[in-house]
């Protein structure tokens, strides 16, 4: 394919009959659609959105629930001229609104289950300027009224084929705009390093709402010819195990908190994971004792740590199998077709000299969705500064050591601890918090609230803290514990102090763990 | 109820309000885990860790169905199933 081509000839010319699309969902319910019926879906849809004279390039916002409709959803958007925006489906109802407001989609389609929560925000008076659609079935929906917009605030440029969300420092999710070449070329130095083939079975158990499993995933599958196993999520891997032995998965791709629980436990073998031949492990690091234990346990399989960004397609480098024991803690070599290079004070640091790490290729986003500050900002003239920090070693292997800002890693989730705050300060009686965190094993980062409790009012407790965050905030980023202090550390000039804070965490953890 | 019974359905509750912030009083048999006592998917990887440790046994493969987690009386008599073997 060569990175050449759209997707839209993807979504033609994969569809064959006696490939498709499993659907395992977990009430144990099982269905199987082929590449050609969900070719057909997509097209009866595309040719009612072309019907409804929606502006080219119109932003379709799909909020579905992970199923085979979903997928058909997303193409028929591509299919019909659109640019579909993927958003989580367990997305918060208050946040879906903000980005409608944000990205002002023409058009929105949701499962059937959301509609209520559409009803009650027309109840409340809340403007709803798109045409609405009930998953595939258009028309009005009973009881809820919306009308498409006349005119946009911003319009994405002309290549921008699909746009990917992403947490953004200041609360609001950055919407990552990428073109047909950006996704294409990054599908190929997937297939050619993962050597993906229509003798696959692909498990696709990761939010519909990330560029990595619609890229590297459902993109990579369709591709490549490979079957897909569609599962709604897992909640213990021991699902996992159940669903791959189910539907004889060859292909995986999870995070690390994902599979951590299995090698601590002794309740299963590697005889219940015989068909996988492939486990890639993306969105964080994987410690690398655990690591090794890990393949120990699975002779069979080829592990392959893989790193990326949302921003680049999203994949960046990959770990080859033959340097597993020998490198295991490094994030491996560029994909094809795509450099690194590490940056420090605004120039190329040398082998072993640590930098921020920066990406160079055809998979390079076009940009940030209305916000051409932060656009330049981070798409520099050496390349995409992706603000993780690290080295190459002789050998040209990428090794990750921090970050250049804020950022936490809760289970593949990238998190900006100013966005839970601003949620913790919007609950009443709370005059001042911050959010800081504590290494975890299995997360990568556990979650730590501090709390100011205002004295002079009723104290705030636990529990209300977290009912709170529930609504507000989707489980990553949600903290696992709240600590009440009378103040938090603050530098002379009256910032917070995070390294400050840190510390102070990090030691109570000591008491707490003592 | 038998004593065992009962003090088995103390020990789950009070592993359940553990890992939901809650206290022991307020979880009832008729809870479910997630809409009523907000329990998130990381808790519940949590709260099957804690019964691990709390009550003895170790989870197998085919233990984990989604059904088995859905309320109280279903954890209590996942439990129970699990004890008892």
């Amino acid at each position: 394919m060569n990175g050449t081509g759209t997707l839209r000839e993807l979504f033609q010319r994969a569809r064959r009959h006696d490939r498709g699309i499993t659907y395992a969902a977990r009430s144990g319910e099982s269905d199987w659609t082929s590449y050609a019926e969900l070719g057909n879906r997509m097209d009866l849809l595309a040719e009612r959105l072309k019907q409804e004279q929606l502006r080219p390039n119109f932003i379709g916002a799909v909020w579905m629930a992970p199923t085979p409709e979903c997928l058909a959803v997303i193409g028929a958007v591509i299919l019909a001229g659109g640019i579909p925006l993927p958003i989580h489906s367990y997305m918060p109802e208050q946040d879906m609104l903000r980005l409608i407001r944000k990205f002002e989609p023409e058009a929105v389609f949701v499962s059937e289950e959301k509609l209520p929560i559409l009803a009650e925000w027309n109840i409340q008076g809340e403007e709803l300027p798109f045409y609405l659609y009930g998953g595939m079935a258009s028309g009005p929906i009973a009881g809820i009224s919306a009308a498409p917009r006349p005119v946009r605030r911003y319009t994405p440029p002309e290549a921008v084929r699909m746009i990917f969300l992403s947490s953004g420092s200041t609360g609001e999710p950055k919407g990552i705009m990428l073109s047909d070449h950006n996704m294409l070329s990054n599908v190929d130095a997937i297939l050619d390093y993962t050597t993906l083939c229509d003798e696959d079975i692909v498990l696709l158990s990761k939010s519909l709402g990330y560029c990595s499993t619609i890229v590297g995933e459902w993109f990579a599958a369709m591709a490549s010819g490979a079957n897909l196993v569609l599962s709604g999520g897992f909640v213990h891997p021991f699902e996992m195990i159940q669903c791959v032995r189910t539907n004889k998965v060859t292909f995986l791709c999870t995070v690390p908190s994902a599979i951590l629980p299995l090698i601590h436990s002794a309740k299963w073998a590697a005889e219940d994971l015989l068909t996988l031949r492939q486990l890639l492990i993306v969105g964080g690091p994987m410690p690398d004792v655990m690591l090794l234990r890990l393949a120990d346990r699975l002779p069979h399989v080829r592990l392959t740590p893989s790193y990326g960004l949302t921003e680049a397609s999203p994949r960046v480098s990959y770990l080859p199998y033959t340097q597993l024991r020998t490198k295991p803690q490094s994030a491996g070599i560029p994909i094809n077709g795509v450099e690194l290079a590490i940056v420090q004070d605004g120039r190329e640091a040398a082998t072993g000299q640590s930098g921020e790490v920066v990406v160079r290729g055809p998979n390079v986003m076009i940009g940030y969705y209305d916000d051409p500050d932060r656009t330049r900002e981070i798409l520099g003239p050496l390349g995409l500064h992706t603000r993780d920090t690290g080295y190459l070693d002789e050998d040209g292997y990428l090794h990750l050591t921090g970050r250049t800002d804020n950022a936490l890693l809760v289970g593949g989730h990238t998190i900006y601890p100013e966005a839970v705050e601003s949620v913790l300060l919007s609950f009443p009686g709370v005059p001042d918090a911050a959010v800081s965190a504590v290494e975890d094993l299995q997360w990568g980062h556990r979650l730590i609230a501090v709390v100011v409790s205002d004295v002079s009012t009723e104290p705030v407790k636990s529990p209300e803290l977290h009912a709170w965050c529930v609504k507000r905030l989707s489980p990553a980023l949600r903290p696992r514990e709240f600590r009440f202090v009378t103040a938090l550390p603050r530098t002379a000039s009256g910032k917070l102090d995070r390294k400050a804070l840190k510390s102070m965490v990090k030691e109570e953890e000591h008491v707490h763990r003592a | 109820m038998s004593i065992e019974h009962e003090e088995l359905f103390f020990k789950v509750r009070e592993t359940i309000a553990v890992v939901a912030k809650r206290l022991t009083s307020e979880v009832e048999l008729d809870h479910t885990l997630v809409d009523d006592l907000g329990i998130d998917s990381i808790q519940i990887l949590e709260l099957l860790s804690a019964l691990e440790d709390t009550f003895g046994f170790e989870l197998d493969v085919d233990d984990i169905r989604p059904e088995s987690f859905r309320s109280v009386q279903a954890v209590l008599h996942f439990v129970e199933r699990k004890v008892a073997s």
